[in-house]
């Protein structure tokens, strides 16, 4: 099995390791404990964002929705994951990992 | 183009401004609430977490009215819109679609105890509608008419009246099928507001996704807020935007709160050691910040200032 890490930006500190679920529309596939993947988050998604144990972006910056909703939520999260969505498969285990690095928060995705 | 001047007696009669007596200003509100964010990324305190949580709940308090008074605003035409649409029905423009989408939406949902009464299968149920509001909250004092200023200020003045009349809102154009006025953006503008006055949503992400909303080709606010420059522009910026980058633009006041009095990114300490760098080319004396000021401005500088 291989591991694949990718780089992105951290919005709050701290290690979660769960079951990646792509979101759908309005985020109902996802459980508690889940990591919520997806390209960009929206409105229609807050309910899935607030089961999931963290969440991880593909674009957006330290300030789009995902990161705004993290914030206020408490959630370790990970936005602007370049080449998430081509590296993770739905239901795969993965880790997010946040943490200051050189004066910036980094954020670590690995899939298990 | 909006002007919310043109309207400052409306938004002065609901609360709608500032202390001034002028419009918001939606340009300085969005640097306070993403400068503030921001800030307290890059120092998450405790005391950083309750300042960013009071900017967020004043901005809150501030967009829910804001909402309100222009979904109202909008809504004032769902008289004509809804009789518009009635009468296209009534042709047979639009066979099949009425029924299917009065089931869909279900509009009872909106319509309070008036159960059998659809707004648009009947031509006076929003007027019906309206007056059931007045009465249940306010009494029958005999107002009979129902007129688009009455429906707009019912909508606005009556505090009981925000979460049903923002559902109503919601509804109403989201099966509202075509017309000049009103439509989707709407009811998501409408939809965001219910969600928060039913306590669904906190005021931080309210107030984000609030900055968001839109009605026909701008900014929701543009019809209640004063603007700098290109907000739309920033807004769009925003959202690649690093830390610093929003650090810089935010109030000072706020900036010196948070810890962050004379911060300087990095971008802006790089920027300013390269326009130093290229200026000591062309000058062998001591360039100072004037000097430096006038070439970024592209200025030519004075002789005097040549060696």
């Amino acid at each position: 099995m291989s591991r694949v890490e990718l780089k992105g930006m951290g919005v709050v500190h701290g290690v979660v390791r769960g079951t990646a679920r792509i979101a759908n529309a309005d985020g109902s596939n996802i459980k508690d404990g889940d990591i919520l993947v997806s390209k960009m988050t929206d409105a229609k998604m807050v309910k899935g964002m607030i089961r999931a144990e963290g969440i991880v972006t593909e674009n957006g910056g330290t300030i789009c929705h995902a990161a705004i909703v993290a914030l206020d939520l408490g959630k370790v999260t990970a936005v602007g994951v370049k080449g998430l969505l081509a590296a993770l498969k739905d239901k795969e285990e993965a880790e997010i990992e946040i943490r200051y690095e050189e004066g910036q928060t980094q954020a670590t995705v690995t899939v298990l | 183009m909006h002007n919310p001047e043109h309207n400052i007696k409306t938004l002065q009669a609901f609360g709608c401004v500032d202390e001034k007596g002028k419009p918001y200003n939606l340009s300085a509100d969005a640097r306070k609430f993403y400068g503030a964010v921001a800030m307290y990324q890059m120092k998450p305190t405790e005391e950083n977490r309750r300042i960013m949580q009071a900017v967020s709940e004043e901005l809150a308090r501030k967009f829910e009215l804001a909402i309100v008074v222009a979904c109202a605003g909008e809504f004032r035409s769902s008289v004509s819109a809804g009789q518009q649409w009635l009468n296209r029905r009534n042709k047979g423009e639009e066979k099949g679609k009425f029924k299917k989408i009065k089931l869909k939406n279900g509009v009872e949902d909106a319509a309070f105890y008036f159960d059998d009464y659809y707004m648009m299968s009947r031509p006076r149920g929003l007027g019906m509608y309206n007056r059931a509001i007045r009465i249940k909250h306010r009494g029958d004092d005999g107002a009979q008419r129902t007129s688009s200023a009455l429906t707009y200020k019912q909508f606005v003045l009556d505090p009981y009246g925000y979460e049903v009349g923002l559902r109503h809102n919601v509804n109403f154009w989201r099966m509202q099928g075509g017309g000049g006025v009103g439509g989707l953006k709407w009811a998501d503008a409408a939809e965001v507001g219910l969600r928060y006055v039913k306590g669904e949503l906190t005021p931080m992400v309210f107030v984000d996704l609030a900055f968001n909303l839109q009605h026909n080709n701008a900014i929701l606010f543009t019809k209640t807020h004063r603007r700098d420059g290109h907000i739309q522009n920033w807004l769009n910026k925003r959202q690649q935007a690093q830390p610093g980058w929003l650090i810089e633009r935010a109030p000072q006041d706020l900036r010196e709160a948070m810890g962050f009095g004379d911060y300087r990114s990095e971008a802006a300490e790089r920027r300013d050691a390269t326009t130093d760098k290229r200026a000591t080319k062309f000058w062998t004396s001591e360039v100072t910040p004037e000097v430096v000021k006038k070439i970024v401005k592209g200025v030519k500088p004075k002789e005097e200032v040549l060696v």
